[in-house]
């Protein structure tokens, strides 16, 4: 009589890869909402653009790897929502899937599919289509308005557009935006990075179910708020600085969401703060500095590119004395 | 630095084969090593440019590191940077004007900086000033010429593909290309090239691997 | 009694909340083993040198009759767990003791050369460490023998010395079992210890539901109780003073050796898992096959995993047919592994906020994996305890203990291979 063998431990946590993904997209889910009240359908059928493109691509690429395909994951729908969410909702329906297939088949496959990306795809993705779409990835329509934007691609020819508060920090000035305006998601930005209360919600939901670390997003937010009151960009107090350069733009977004995918983020709890910091770092230089009125998709590629220097860094930091103990006792 | 032992000379037919393949291919200078990848993101991006670049490459790094590999053990380590670097500048001098007077004036405004910057390229650093010095004059010779032209491969084919999708043109006259990418001029698109075609080469030298281990076990 | 100033460690942060399942088991009586056909008994001394058979084949023993011998003096010797018949000696594969020959005992006599009632006089100054060595005793907590650990103990001043039933692992309960049924044997087992140690306190430490925990208070007179509490693995610590775990079964047999001058010949264990229908504990003497006791706690349909030790550190078994030895104290029969699916690490850092350890586990697996050895160096792979968190945790179902116990074993080989590892 034999029996199978196996490694210890022989009970497990229920928890799923699986399901590190599917609270994001539940997270995602009232974001989707609040913009289809605001802009009518149109941004729901970009958001699943994104999303179907992001999938199919993923499939394909499993199957061009001869592997198993990995789509159940999550993972893909994920990084092709997230695409979807952070386009403007004037863009056309090919804009998202061009940047979810650029995410999956240009960053993600060739680096080794899923667990192995060393930059996120959602940010490579949306940096892509920045860079070679910037027209339509930076006008935004007059949410104000209240009217449904044309489903079709034709009809947007004449619909109101706004300059977005990203915008409008770039040029300097005066800002137009009150504070309860901003929380409330009342101005033009991308479809899902605007509602500000809600996605301070989301946040506080992931972080319930252990999906992000508060490691990484306090201190980013932390940095940014502090550059913003040193450096404001606009006529006004502190306060409405700090206020509008966190709600401008997908800042708050991509803390959430880019910087928190446990694939590209540190793991090590110094790791992550070192991490929070330099993107906080990089997202305002990007947007004092940079060519486009929103460059943070940049800044979280350039702090992937570090992120396991980082965690090195933290770890070694804190066990400095144990290495150094084992080094003289060898 | 320790004074390795020079090759012999009658050694020196198999032996060159093999640095000039490691050099060129195997240990590719751009695509493995990682050296002198700056001009090719900058002003590889027409066909020309990629010509005059490697020809100016070939002209810098073949003189030094014969001057390298004659004199370079006889020279202090601190004094062999400047030396190579300002030989490097005075040909490119020379280069330099042939191209702004006799060539053309707009070649010699579109490579800017990155003409004099070759003098101080790593490439001209790792070749010339590491393994030139080491080595007897054929064998630093067979290596310069084969990095020299394992770089002017990756430029050619990199600002090849870019002139073509970017502006629809290869080396001046229009292709008939129905792709249109302006943004394949900027860096990122280049280093994305640069790097699928060294997993290009990755791939190709562990099937060659595969192939010759599957020979010697059928043998 | 001197006043100790004891804290448990309250790294909240680092570990996981286990879920439990000592019920049904726990709550159970122990039930001795219905009466065996055979024995096998590991000839093997407790500190690892096989001994000489004291019987020779088809002599008869009786309970506690010398059965190996060792070398005078040095080691530990092994005495017959029941009365019978010596018909031979097999060499088994065991998972704990490696290749050891065993003595194979027909259970056909009944009768024991002791009894409860010959009960000697307690000697307060006798030697309990020779005593222990002569009697073989071991220690259940880790299989070492009860006399080396006193012996090292002794020279240590200011011992705290912990009778440990805390039992953090999910299924196992057989110490609290023991604890609870001769609560006052046990508590003079480790009064003698600590007499023998010259220990500075001594505990008791459980880890249970209150209402367990104050039924147990009541009842322990001398010794303080400790209520156990944080996330797996929790450890015991002190301030300045050492803290010394023995068992509760060796605390037990520390006891009955004194007393009635018996050595071990039973161990409790807890027969347990999906797969077993009679869940509870059990006392078989030493040498009963695993496959005995699973049919006496009535395996119901076929497992596929039958697991020495506890669910966290335990070994799987493939072959039943192996002996229990003190040091066991727990076996799982299960239907089926928890795990469903393997995929790639996705770098969640589950594993680093798990280890208590500090470490780093994915990197190790990582470095492992891309035999990257001289990275593995400064790792400090070698501080792992092996508790099992990192893989209890990971979302992908990746075996990153068994990489990181892996890492840590491989250490004396592979590094003086790849080089010292001197660069970070």
């Amino acid at each position: 009589m034999t029996y199978k063998l196996a490694y210890a431990p022989y009970i497990r946590r229920t928890e799923r890869a699986a399901k590190l993904s599917a609270d994001v997209l539940i997270a995602l889910v009232p974001l989707c909402i609040f913009s289809a009240v605001y802009y009518g359908l149109r941004p729901v059928l970009l958001v699943l653009s994104g999303l179907l493109s992001a999938l199919i691509c993923e499939l394909f690429a499993c199957l061009l790897m001869k592997r198993v395909p990995t789509v159940g994951d999550g993972s893909a729908a994920v990084t092709g929502s997230i695409i979807g969410f952070l386009v403007s909702p004037l863009s056309p329906y090919w804009l998202p899937a061009v940047g979810a297939a650029f995410a999956i088949l240009i960053v993600k496959m060739p680096m080794g599919g899923s667990g192995r990306n060393l930059f996120n795809p959602a940010a490579a993705g949306l940096a892509a289509i920045t860079l070679l779409f910037p027209k339509y990835m930076f006008t935004y329509p007059d949410p104000g308005l209240g009217i449904p934007l044309p489903i079709s691609n034709e009809a947007l020819e004449t619909v109101v557009t706004q300059a977005s508060p990203a915008s409008l920090l770039m040029s300097g000035g005066k800002t137009l935006y009150t504070p309860a305006m901003l929380l409330l998601g009342d101005f033009p930005g991308p479809i899902g990075a605007t509602a500000v209360l809600i996605l301070v919600s989301c946040g506080v939901f992931l972080f319930a179910r252990r999906t992000i670390s508060s490691f990484i997003i306090l201190p980013y937010l932390l940095v940014c708020a502090v550059i913003a009151a040193v450096f404001p960009r606009v006529l006004g107090g502190q306060a409405d600085s700090i206020m509008v350069e966190l709600c401008a733009g997908y800042l708050l977004f991509a803390g959430i969401f880019l910087l928190n995918d446990p694939v590209t983020a540190p793991r090590h709890w110094l790791g992550r703060i070192i991490c929070g910091v330099i993107a906080g770092l990089f997202v305002m230089l990007m947007r004092y500095f940079g060519r486009f009125e929103e460059g943070t998709c940049f800044a979280v590629l350039l702090v992937n590119a570090f992120s396991s220097t980082f965690d090195r860094l933290g770890w070694y930091a804190l066990n400095y004395k144990r290495i150094r103990k084992r080094r003289r006792n060898r | 630095m320790s004074k390795l032992e020079k090759q012999p000379f009658s050694k020196a037919d198999g032996e060159l084969r093999y640095v000039f393949l490691s050099a060129f291919l195997e240990n590719n200078i751009v695509l493995v090593q990682a050296i002198g990848i700056c001009p090719i993101l900058a002003v590889g991006i027409t066909l020309q440019n990629g010509v005059v670049l490697s020809v100016c490459t070939a002209a810098v790094l073949l003189p030094s590191s014969l001057f390298m590999s004659l004199l370079g053990e006889r020279l202090p380590a601190w004094l062999r940077p400047p030396i190579y670097t300002v030989g490097a500048a005075l040909i490119l001098l020379g280069a330099a004007i042939i191209i702004d007077s006799f060539i053309s004036h707009e070649l010699y405004a579109a490579l800017y900086v990155f003409l004099p910057l070759t003098a101080v390229n790593t490439l001209i650093s790792f070749r010339a000033g590491g393994f030139s010095v080491n080595h007897n004059p054929v064998v630093a010779l067979t290596d310069a010429l084969a990095s020299t032209m394992g770089f002017s491969l990756v430029i050619c084919i990199v600002s090849a593909i870019r002139e073509a999708v970017a502006l629809g043109t290869l080396w001046g006259k229009p292709v008939k290309l129905d792709i249109r990418i302006p943004e394949m001029a900027l860096p990122f698109a280049a280093f994305l090239l640069l790097g699928f075609i060294s997993a290009l080469l990755q791939w190709s030298k562990s099937v060659i691997v595969r192939r010759t281990r599957r020979k010697e076990l059928y043998k | 009694m001197q006043e100790v100033n004891y804290r448990l460690s309250k790294f909240t942060k680092k570990g996981v909340s286990l879920i439990t399942a000592k019920e049904p088991a726990a709550s159970r009586p122990i039930v001795d083993i219905a009466p065996l056909s055979q024995v096998t008994v590991p000839l093997l001394s407790a500190s690892g040198d096989s001994l000489r058979s004291a019987v020779k084949i088809n002599q008869t023993v009786l309970q506690g009759d010398l059965l190996g011998l060792a070398e005078p003096g040095a080691g530990y010797p092994v005495y017959a767990p029941v009365s019978g018949l010596l018909v031979g000696f097999r060499e088994i594969q065991h998972p704990l003791l490696g290749n050891v020959s065993c003595a194979v005992l027909n259970c056909t006599i009944a009768g024991s050369k002791y009894n409860k009632q010959d009960q000697r006089s307690v000697d307060k100054s006798a030697d309990y460490i020779k005593l222990a060595q002569t009697m073989g005793i071991i220690d259940e907590l880790d299989g070492m023998p009860l006399a080396k650990k006193l012996a090292q103990w002794k020279k240590i001043n200011s011992v705290c010395l912990v009778a440990d039933a805390s039992e953090q692992e999910p299924y196992s309960s057989s110490a609290w079992s023991v604890l609870n049924e001769s609560t006052a044997e046990v508590e003079k087992g480790l009064e003698l210890i600590s007499l023998a140690i010259q220990a500075s306190s001594r505990h008791i430490a459980v880890m249970q539901p209150k209402a367990n925990y104050k039924k147990l208070k009541s009842l322990i007179k001398n010794t303080d109780l400790l209520q156990v509490s944080g996330k797996y693995p929790a450890k015991l610590v002190s301030g300045a003073k050492n803290i010394c775990r023995v068992g509760v079964q060796a605390c037990l047999a520390l006891y009955h050796a004194v007393e009635y001058n018996r050595p071990p010949c039973n161990v409790v264990v807890t027969v347990t898992g999906d797969a077993v229908t009679n869940a509870q504990n059990v006392r078989v003497p030493i040498g009963t096959l695993v496959d005995d006791v699973l049919h006496f706690c009535r395996l119901s349909p076929r497992p596929e995993y039958v697991i020495i030790g506890d669910a966290m550190t335990g070994n799987t078994i493939n072959r039943t047919d192996i002996p229990i030895v003190p040091g066991i104290t727990c076996i799982i029969a299960l239907k089926a592994c928890p795990r469903s699916s393997v995929h790639p690490c996705i770098g969640c850092g589950r594993c680093v906020s798990a280890c208590h350890a500090g470490l780093l586990p994915y990197e190790i697996m990582r470095r492992l994996d891309n035999m990257q050895y001289e990275r593995l160096a400064s790792l400090l792979a070698e501080e792992c305890d092996g508790c099992g968190a990192c893989s209890y945790v990971c979302p992908s179902g990746l075996d990153v203990a068994a990489k990181v116990i892996e890492a840590k074993d491989a250490h004396g080989n592979i590094f003086l291979k790849w080089g010292n590892g001197d660069d970070i």
